[in-house]
């Protein structure tokens, strides 16, 4: 058990209210109304006094020292001492320890090392409870990041219970406490003897959902104080056009958010990925506790498509993470698409060459496997379905009979009547299959409802064969074997196709990223391995299947590379954010523990291991005493003094 | 407070010991029981002194005559009617105390009025209170007594402390002078002092009776207090300290030494009595004309 500390020094300013309380003694004085024979002597008397003294002497009078002892007690009462240390109740301790990305915020502590964080705060805090444990008593660790994990497993050794807690580190995600604090109470429920929860928090939750501890006694111990914080909530980058100019530019969207009690004149730098000088910047003045949202547009080279972004908000504050916001250069307008046809004439070609926007490289159907082709590129197929396929988007017209993208290719049919095709699917937006005859068709076969696009009869003719991030559509006819090329909805069709891919082109290989989250990285379907580095990730290999390969959680905003060389040599850049607005608000709020019949603020004390060593309420408690009988005695019937004894020698008598 | 209470046997047996040491310095210029020290026509012969024309020849020592040829003129001793005339403070400001400053006053009262009407003396009990001076007629011998112990009885403590007004009164209704003893606290911002020098000079005997409270010799209260006047009302916020009460007590002081100062002038009699005093010592002090310190 170690010394005295006061969890709130502040409250010692409550010591000036005996200021103001003598100052009322000496000058402002209620008396008590007492007859005389006459008031002749006295007045002279006062008078005599008065000249000589314009204020009277402060005397130790019985309410004058209750006040001041009450106001001494509730001062420190407001301090709230607390004895830090102490032996913890229970035989089984699950130490719960923050890791959400708040806990990065910079702690102004007393005694705290310059440059410190809450989560040291916290791991100082974790330690003394493991120094405090009872003789025989065990301790889990739980690290309560966006998914709750066991540092540690019940352990008696304090040593690694001390390596566990030096282990943890911030993560930059939403933190889940009541996950964490749930798992703790599972893992507590089946041991027998005392069982507690230690929750270890800012206070700044993203979720702030009541914690449910089972019935398992908790306590909450707070570290940090409150920050203002201003930060990066959103960001979301665009092409687009510039209205003037009408030449394209990148659009970076962003809101920013100050979550402070006073106005900050802010800057928003833009550079790009491994650049130091800023592309462009703007001057932000963000109001109190609202939201502004900044665009930032620049014009890209070609050279920068595909680069990462990196928003910048300074000056700094007490928590850098949500300072930095990271991006992707988007592509160009121009579409990419390659189209691999053996056929001499190709109508889809013809479709493609009437939009300005589309960059069409033809080659056969062999060259896929050896010419290098643009990742983010529409791959059109005529006449054939190879297995392995570069770019992103496919589109397969008249495959071969056998399988096909999973999809089964059957025998031909001749003039099958379109019946019914899907109005609510992109592709066919705004087109019409009336009046489209088809000569000859190899139906497909598809499983499960929505695959079917267009269908004649029970026969399909064109199906979705779509994976995770990737557009794949089947045409199981030669459109030159039909008049639909001759109508308007043929050449919406492929232009509804090329805008699909150009979307998917725009938001990169996998859609904005948020840290926490599991990231989906999208490959060609060919690709079976990559190589993936990141923020605090060492550059690892992962396996794809499907044209999807996935990291489970990412833990640090930036940017995340991966590579892949076989069947083709590609890449892809991946921006992971926190973009949280909770978890950016770093003032602490009242942890709220799940009770039976509602919720209840949960026990909280303030780097202390234990609240039943916080004195404030006793000491307060006592000083309400004290009011009382300084109440009591005010009000009590004046009973005037005796007289003095004659005897009195001091008193020179007339 | 019932008659006796006011002079009980065995005190009015002390008090008619005392009685013949009482001596009044006053001339009231009617002829009396009380010797005069100025020569007179009494029948205690006093010495001789040669016939000067215009002598009363009824006083003419026929005999001294006869033996000396001489005329000779007897001088008697004169004896005058001396008129105590006790004037009693009855204003409020004498309820303090325990007993009450009035009660112990009408003690003193009687106790003076007894010795001078055993004594053959008239004796008048005289009223102030407000500045208004209520009298009553002198009575004579001891048969009167009853009378005066039932008016000092019946008093009432009222209005305010005026001594000068009503010492000034009592000077210009009196006809003849006497023994003016004046009863009371003198808690009067009033001049009376300045009263009781034209009462001096009107050839009255004065003596001062001072009645205190114990409480107003040594003051028992502390703390921050409204005193309130017991006559006017007025209100005096004082912080009772150590040094209020020392500023109390010196102004007290200076009270007594102007009451001293002014026995001493007019060859007075001063005797301070507090109300838990034995009053037999302040009746000895008044008899033998002293100046309390």
């Amino acid at each position: 058990m170690s010394g005295l500390e006061l969890l709130n020094p502040r409250g010692l300013w409550l010591l000036t209210a005996a200021v103001p309380l003598i100052v009322f003694y000496v000058l402002k004085i209620k008396r008590q109304r007492q007859a005389v024979p006459s008031t002749w002597l006295w007045a002279a008397a006062e008078r005599d006094l008065l000249a000589k003294h314009p204020f009277r002497k402060l005397i130790a009078e019985v309410p004058l020292v209750l006040e001041l002892l009450a106001i001494a007690l509730l001062t420190l009462a407001l301090a709230r001492p607390a004895i830090r240390g102490g032996t913890i109740a229970g035989d089984h301790v699950a130490i719960v320890v923050d890791t959400s990305a708040s806990m990065g915020t910079a702690s102004h502590a007393p005694g705290a090392a310059a440059g410190a964080t809450r989560m040291a705060e916290a791991r100082a805090a974790a330690l003394d409870v493991v120094f405090a444990l009872s003789p025989g008593a065990d301790a889990i660790l739980i690290d309560a990041g966006r998914e709750a994990r066991v540092t540690s497993p019940l352990e008696r050794d304090v040593r690694r219970l001390r390596v566990a807690i030096q282990s943890l580190s911030v993560n930059d995600v939403e933190g889940d406490l009541g996950a964490a604090v749930a798992l703790a109470a599972d893992r507590l429920r089946t041991l027998s003897g005392g069982r507690r929860i230690i929750v270890i928090t800012d206070g700044a939750l993203a979720h702030p959902a009541p914690l449910a501890p089972a019935g398992v006694d908790t306590q909450v111990i707070t570290v940090g104080d409150a920050e203002d914080n201003t930060a990066i909530v959103r960001i979301d980058v665009r092409q687009g056009e510039d209205p003037s100019t009408k030449r394209e530019q990148a659009q970076v969207f962003a809101l920013v958010r100050n979550y402070g009690a006073r106005p900050v004149d802010a800057f928003l730098t833009l550079t790009l990925e491994g650049r130091t000088e800023p592309v462009t910047s703007r001057r932000v003045l963000l109001p109190a506790n609202e939201r502004v949202p900044v665009v930032l547009t620049f014009e890209p080279q070609e050279t920068d498509r595909g680069k990462g972004i990196v928003v910048q908000l300074s000056p700094g504050d007490a928590l850098p993470l949500d300072d930095v916001a990271y991006g992707r250069v988007p592509a160009g307008e121009r579409m990419p698409v390659t189209l691999a046809s053996q056929a001499p004439y190709s109508w889809v070609a013809r479709a493609l060459d009437a939009d300005p926007k589309v960059v069409l490289q033809r080659l056969t159907v062999d060259q896929l496997s050896t010419v290098n082709v643009d990742p983010d590129a529409l791959v059109v197929v005529e006449g054939a379905c190879p297995d392995k396929m570069p770019g992103h988007d496919v589109l397969i017209v008249a495959p071969p009979v056998g399988d096909c993208l999973g999809l089964g290719v059957l025998a031909a049919v001749d003039q099958p009547q379109i019946t019914s095709w899907e109005t609510g699917d992109p592709r066919f937006r705004f087109l019409t299959l009336d009046g489209v005859h088809v000569a000859r068709a190899l139906p497909l076969r598809t499983e499960g409802p929505g695959a079917a696009l267009v269908r004649a009869g029970n026969e399909t003719l064109v199906a979705d064969a779509s994976a995770f991030g990737l557009t794949m559509t089947l045409v199981g006819f030669d459109p030159g074997e039909s008049d639909w090329p001759l109508k308007a909805s043929f050449v919406l069709f492929v232009r509804n196709v090329v805008e699909i891919a150009r979307l998917h082109r725009a938001q990169g290989t996998v859609g904005p990223v948020r840290t926490g989250e599991p990231l989906r990285i999208v490959v060609p379907r060919g690709v079976t391995s990559l190589r993936v580095d990141g923020p605090g990730m060492a550059e690892h290999e992962l396996t794809a299947k499907g044209g999807l390969s996935i990291i489970p959680s990412v833990d640090r905003a930036g940017f995340y590379h991966a590579r892949w060389s076989a069947p083709h040599i590609g890449e892809a850049l991946i921006a992971a954010n926190l973009t949280s607005e909770l978890e950016s608000d770093v003032r602490p709020r009242a942890v709220v523990l799940e009770a039976a019949g509602g919720s209840a603020s949960a026990p909280t004390a303030r780097r202390t291991v234990d609240a039943h060593h916080e004195w404030a309420t006793a000491i307060a408690v006592f000083a309400a005493l004290i009011l009382a009988l300084d109440l009591v005695w005010l009000t009590r019937r004046a009973r005037p003094r005796l007289a003095r004894t004659e005897a009195s020698p001091q008193r020179a008598r007339p | 407070m019932p008659v006796m209470q006011l002079l009980d046997p065995a005190f009015a047996r002390e008090l008619e010991a005392l009685r013949r040491r009482l001596r009044v310095r006053a001339r009231s210029g009617a002829g009396g029981d009380h010797l005069a020290r100025r020569r007179g026509g009494s029948a205690e012969f006093l010495e001789h002194r040669p016939y000067a024309p215009g002598d009363d020849l009824r006083r003419i020592d026929w005999l001294a005559f006869a033996r000396t040829g001489e005329p000779v003129f007897k001088l008697f001793r004169s004896e005058e009617d001396v008129v105590v005339r006790l004037l009693l403070d009855v204003s409020k400001s004498l309820t303090a105390g325990e007993p009450s400053k009035l009660a112990v006053g009408k003690k003193l009262a009687a106790s003076i009025a007894y010795m001078a009407l055993a004594d053959s003396e008239r004796a008048q009990v005289m009223t102030a209170s407000d500045g208004e001076l209520r009298t009553r007629e002198p009575t004579r011998g001891r048969a009167s007594l009853p009378n005066i112990l039932r008016e000092l009885d019946a008093l009432k403590p009222h209005g305010g402390t005026d001594l000068t007004a009503a010492i000034d009164a009592f000077v210009q209704r009196s006809v003849r002078p006497g023994m003016l003893v004046i009863i009371s606290d003198f808690l009067d911002p009033g001049p009376f002092d300045q009263a009781i020098t034209r009462a001096a000079a009107a050839g009255n005997d004065i003596a001062l009776l001072q009645v205190l409270a114990a409480e107003e010799i040594d003051p028992p209260y502390e703390g921050d207090l409204a005193l309130e006047d017991a006559e006017t009302g007025a209100v005096v916020d004082v912080t009772v300290d150590a040094r209020a009460v020392d500023a109390y007590l010196a102004r007290l002081a200076a009270l007594v030494t102007v009451l001293r100062e002014l026995a001493k002038r007019h060859r007075a009699t001063y005797v301070r009595v507090s109300t838990r005093e034995a009053l037999l010592p302040a009746i000895r002090r008044f008899i033998a004309r002293s100046v309390d310190a």
